[in-house]
């Protein structure tokens, strides 16, 4: 093969695409290009400015493709964009330069997704979009725990003389108090009482505190003292008693109103704890409910006194299945805080949606809650819990974009036999909805059922629900999303969790976009004013489960395809996710079809020659300069943000400990779930890696070594060694520019190759 | 007598187309590069092993003095015999150097001295280099290999036996390791440092080879060379000359 490289005219391959000039005078050294990975590149060639033939090249009826060849090997094609003039005495020289020709996908733009409507209702291409719902996971819902205040006592006696003088003492924990007159205020008895070393507060009230005291006086049994021990508010020496031996003409009576006990116990759901002394910490409290297989967590405040009782609110479960009561005399356990958590938020119980009629509920109730947490749950710690007649369920109210499509799904599971679940989507009138292609309901309308084997997760989907009424095709801006158990005598209890309303077509692997994008600019509308373009690209080996190297795709993406975006700016979007592409001249065009589009999965791009015998790039082999270029990182951490603030952070664990935190920002609106988001981040630290040495080398054409653009191009991968700055390893090639010098010149850049996907 | 250089030109003696001839110039190629200047220090820094870059001869024909139209057809003969298209091989026999060779290429018209009869052609030797017209060869594992000439060698030819490897250390203590690599498979192996290319029975091979010098390999002259190996390899080369 020649060292000189040769240039053609040809037409251009969306019109007759042949051959118009054999062999263009291209001026030596004046025609080069480049030719870039996953990228548009260009090219230019100078030519003597008297040539006759200018006005075939730069034509004002036509366009023309300029191709470059290695002998008889096409290296290069660009189109003829425009021709400078440099005038001089001698005639000139004529450049003309343009972009290669996978620039024409530059000049093909992504129309509205539902085109020829105008106006566009459904403008982007959205796979995976996102989902509507509020709070689809059932996490979120309104709940009070349960809160209770228990305590012990106060333990309480009644205190009276018949005397008609005189005095009288008490005695209580071994301490008695000095004497007391018959007929002493209440409050001259507490003082006494709260003198004595055992007893720190004590409450001493009239049992008629207002009651006139010469018909009913003080200390006598129609108007005792009430005592009331506030701390200790129990006696655990034993009861109160006295010495009425002070007193003349009477004695002294005292009468036990509440003597509590020593110990009590607390019972949850057919559980008790063990006894709690009456004056336990917290800590002895809490240790004993959390001992229960019921409870969980609970914390306890509060010295189990009146004033300040045990205050028990129950953290997990928030919700208990039965009330919380105790045993033992003088214990007192109140409810203070009942727990909720039936509103779910974004949910409600299944009824008509159109309250301009009665308001109604489908069907009765007797559960509608979120889990307890220890309950079944698809993902996350809740579900929705109901129970109750056929038709009960539960739905949620969305606004959606009229005559757009969703993607619609719900978990259920049961603890019961043969429960048949519908799930549907409704108008707010209740009318039934279309679908893209049909959907599962019995008129082909957005429904669908299923009967889960018990205590088993099952999904109810129903793909491409169309926003518009079925019956009369008008766009709706509200719908209902419905889950019910249609079951004629339903029994058991039900869950429902993790629904999706996701916008948009379902996630695919990028052959699906590409190969619904391609589809509508070279097929779906031939017969509206667009027409067709990109009919000479041949896309046949891009398809929704392989990529052109025929491998499976690795996953499906969430992607929008922005309308008015140009297909080469879409391309680059799904470049940022890792995934390659390349326009190729097809050996022999047939049918129209001129050139292959090829998209590949991470890495599968090129030919890996490492293996094979040649070609490789050695040291001597034409090589006349280079450079190597190491650098450090120019980001060792990124975030990426989606649609709906959606984001995921990812970092290079080693550049970062050894450079630090150097952080990087993304945003793409069109992607709407973790896992390409997750992607894109990947691929931004991968690109950053795989640049961080970069090698440009300059070679010259030789006989008898491997030529650049005929034995390897852009994307392949060889062994490369230029001793002693770079031993042997495998690197990418990531451009190739070239000259037609004599012999011919390039200059390749290699980069590290990137690691596939696993 | 003049001593007879039994010059050739594309094979033919000069001896039968022209009365005498001789290189009348046959300096060798320049060295390549400069002495390091280092601040402070007098004279420059010696740099070792420069490279050498292409060089002229200049050869120098007498016509033979029969007739005129002898003289015409002699220098249209020499034309003739260097007109090939690609280089032309050149030989002489050198009372110091003996019987050597370079390929030359004709960058001048022939250039007439004072005297008439006696012409000059502008050659040009892109080596820099003359060389033996008998290779050398040494096999071995390692080979023993003891060079001659008085310029470096790096057009050797390696035929390697296998896969494996062939180091060689020289006089200035610079060691190249050319390798062919286990991957490639057994066989037998050309590496021809001059063209720097690898072959197996005719294909290329350039994946499977491993080199630690730009050079590949460059051996020093006059001296014994300095080799490890692990397989067994074939030596071939030409001793070169100023």
């Amino acid at each position: 093969m020649g060292v000189e490289l040769r240039y053609e005219a040809w037409t251009l391959p969306w019109k007759t695409f042949q051959r118009e000039i054999t062999d263009i005078p291209v001026i030596q050294g004046g025609g080069s290009g480049t030719i870039r990975l996953n990228d548009f590149g260009s090219g230019t060639i100078d030519v003597p400015a008297n040539y006759d033939r200018l006005t075939d090249i730069i034509s004002a009826t036509k366009g023309t493709l300029i191709r470059a060849y290695d002998g008889a090997i096409l290296i290069h094609e660009f189109m003829a964009e425009r021709i400078d003039f440099t005038i001089t005495e001698a005639g000139g020289v004529a450049t003309i330069s343009g972009s290669d020709i996978a620039s024409a996908f530059d000049r093909a733009i992504i129309y509205p997704w539902d085109y020829p409507a105008n106006p566009t209702a459904v403008p982007n291409w959205v796979w995976g979009g996102a989902n509507i719902l509020q709070n689809p996971g059932m996490e979120d819902a309104l709940t009070s725990a349960y809160i209770y205040d228990v305590f012990m006592g106060p333990e309480k006696y009644e205190v009276y003389t018949t005397a008609t003088s005189g005095n009288f003492t008490l005695t209580m924990e071994g301490d008695t108090t000095a004497a007391i007159d018959y007929r002493a205020a209440a409050s001259t008895v507490a003082s006494a009482i709260n003198a004595t070393t055992g007893i720190t507060d004590v409450d001493v009230e009239l049992k008629f505190p207002n009651a006139d005291l010469d018909a009913l006086p003080q200390g006598t049994s129609g108007n005792p003292w009430v005592v009331e021990f506030q701390d200790p508010h129990v006696l655990a020496a034993g009861v109160m008693t006295g010495d009425g031996s002070g007193l003349t003409g009477g004695t002294l009576t005292i009468t036990t109103i509440l003597d509590p006990a020593l110990t009590f116990t607390l019972s949850i759901q057919a559980e008790t704890t063990a006894s709690i002394a009456w004056d336990a910490t917290t800590t002895v409290v809490n240790d004993r409910l959390e001992a229960l297989n019921a409870v969980n967590d609970v914390t306890v405040s509060g010295d189990g006194s009146p004033g300040s009782p045990y205050k028990v609110t129950f953290v997990d479960p928030e919700v208990l299945l039965g009330p919380m009561f105790g045993t033992g005399t003088g214990l007192t356990v109140i409810q203070t805080q009942t727990g909720s958590d039936e509103i779910i938020a974004g949910w409600t119980k299944s009824q008509r949606a159109d309250q301009r009629t009665v308001p109604a509920f489908h069907g009765t109730y007797t559960i509608f809650r979120q889990s307890s947490g220890a309950e079944p749950a698809h993902s996350g710690t809740y579900s929705l819990v109901v129970a109750g007649t056929q038709y009960a369920g539960a739905q949620q109210v969305v606004n959606v974009q009229p005559h757009g499509v969703y993607q619609a799904s719900i978990w259920v599971r049961t603890n019961a036999a043969s429960q048949t679940f519908r799930l549907v989507i409704r108008s707010i009138y209740e009318e039934i909805l279309a679908v893209v292609g049909g959907g599962p309901g019995p008129g082909g309308d957005a429904r669908a059922e299923v009967t889960p084997a018990v205590d088993t997760w099952t999904q109810i989907t129903i793909p491409n629900v169309l926003a518009e009424s079925y019956q009369f095709g008008f766009g709706l801006d509200t719908l209902v999303f419905r889950i019910a158990n249609v079951t004629p005598t339903p029994a058991g209890i039900w869950y429902f969790d993790d629904a999706e309303f996701n916008q948009g077509l379902p996630e695919t692997p990028p052959g699906g976009v590409v190969l619904a994008l391609m589809k509508d600019a070279a097929v779906d509308h031939g017969a509206d004013t667009r027409g067709t373009l990109l009919t000479w690209v041949d896309y046949s080996t891009i398809n929704e489960t392989r990529d052109s190297s025929d491998t499976d795709w690795f996953e499906s993406i969430s992607f929008t395809a922005f309308r008015g975006a140009t297909y080469g700016q879409t391309w680059d979007r799904l470049a940022s996710l890792g995934y390659e592409w390349r326009l190729v001249p097809k050996a022999t065009p047939s049918g129209g079809l001129t050139h292959d589009l090829e998209w590949y999965g991470r890495a599968e791009l090129g030919t890996d020659h490492t293996a094979a015998a040649t070609p490789a790039i050695n040291v001597g082999q034409g090589i006349t300069a280079g450079k190597v270029v190491q650098r450090i990182p120019d980001r060792t951490a990124v975030l990426v943000e989606g649609g709906a603030g959606l984001y995921v952070e990812d970092k290079n664990t080693t550049t970062e400990t050894n450079f630090g935190r150097l952080e990087k920002y993304k945003g793409d609106t069109g992607i709407n779930s973790s896992g390409s988001l997750t992607d894109a981040g990947e691929h931004m630290l991968n690109q950053e890696e795989g640049t961080r040495t970069a090698i440009q080398i300059t070679v010259m054409a030789t006989p008898d070594h491997p030529r650049p653009l005929v034995d390897y191009t852009v994307g392949d991968e060889l062994n490369t060694q230029l001793p002693p700055v770079l031993a042997k390893v495998g690197k990418r090639i990531s451009q190739i520019s070239y000259q037609n010098t004599k012999p011919a010149r390039y200059q390749i850049t290699l980069v590290e190759p990137p690691t596939p996907e696993v | 007598m003049a001593y007879d250089y039994q010059i050739t030109v594309g094979g033919t003696a000069l001896s039968t187309v022209f009365a005498s001839s001789r290189f009348l110039k046959y300096t060798s190629g320049i060295r390549r590069g400069d002495n390091l200047l280092i601040p402070s220090q007098h004279g420059t820094y010696y740099v070792q092993d420069k490279y050498f870059d292409e060089s002229d001869v200049l050869i120098e024909v007498t016509l033979p003095m029969t007739t005129t139209a002898t003289a015409a057809e002699a220098l249209s003969d020499m034309a003739a015999l260097l007109s090939d298209q690609d280089l032309v091989v050149v030989s002489q026999v050198d009372p110091h150097r003996g019987s050597i060779r370079a390929r030359v290429e004709l960058v001048t018209d022939p250039v007439p001295t004072q005297n008439n009869l006696t012409y000059l052609f502008g050659l040009r030797n892109p080596s820099g280099f003359w060389e033996d017209v008998t290779a050398s060869q040494a096999v071995g594992n390692p080979p023993s290999v003891t060079t001659g000439g008085d310029r470096p060698i790096s057009d050797m030819i390696l035929t390697f036996s296998n896969t494996g490897y062939l180091e060689h250390t020289d006089s200035l203590g610079q060691v190249a390791r050319v390798t062919i690599d286990a991957g490639a498979g057994a066989g037998t192996y050309i590496v021809d440092c001059g063209a720097r290319t690898v072959k197996k029975a005719g294909a290329d091979q350039d994946a499977f080879l491993t080199v630690t010098q730009p050079y590949w390999m460059k051996f020093q002259p006059g001296v014994a060379q300095s080799f490890t190996s692990s397989v067994s390899v074939t030596v071939d080369w030409r001793d070169k000359w100023a």
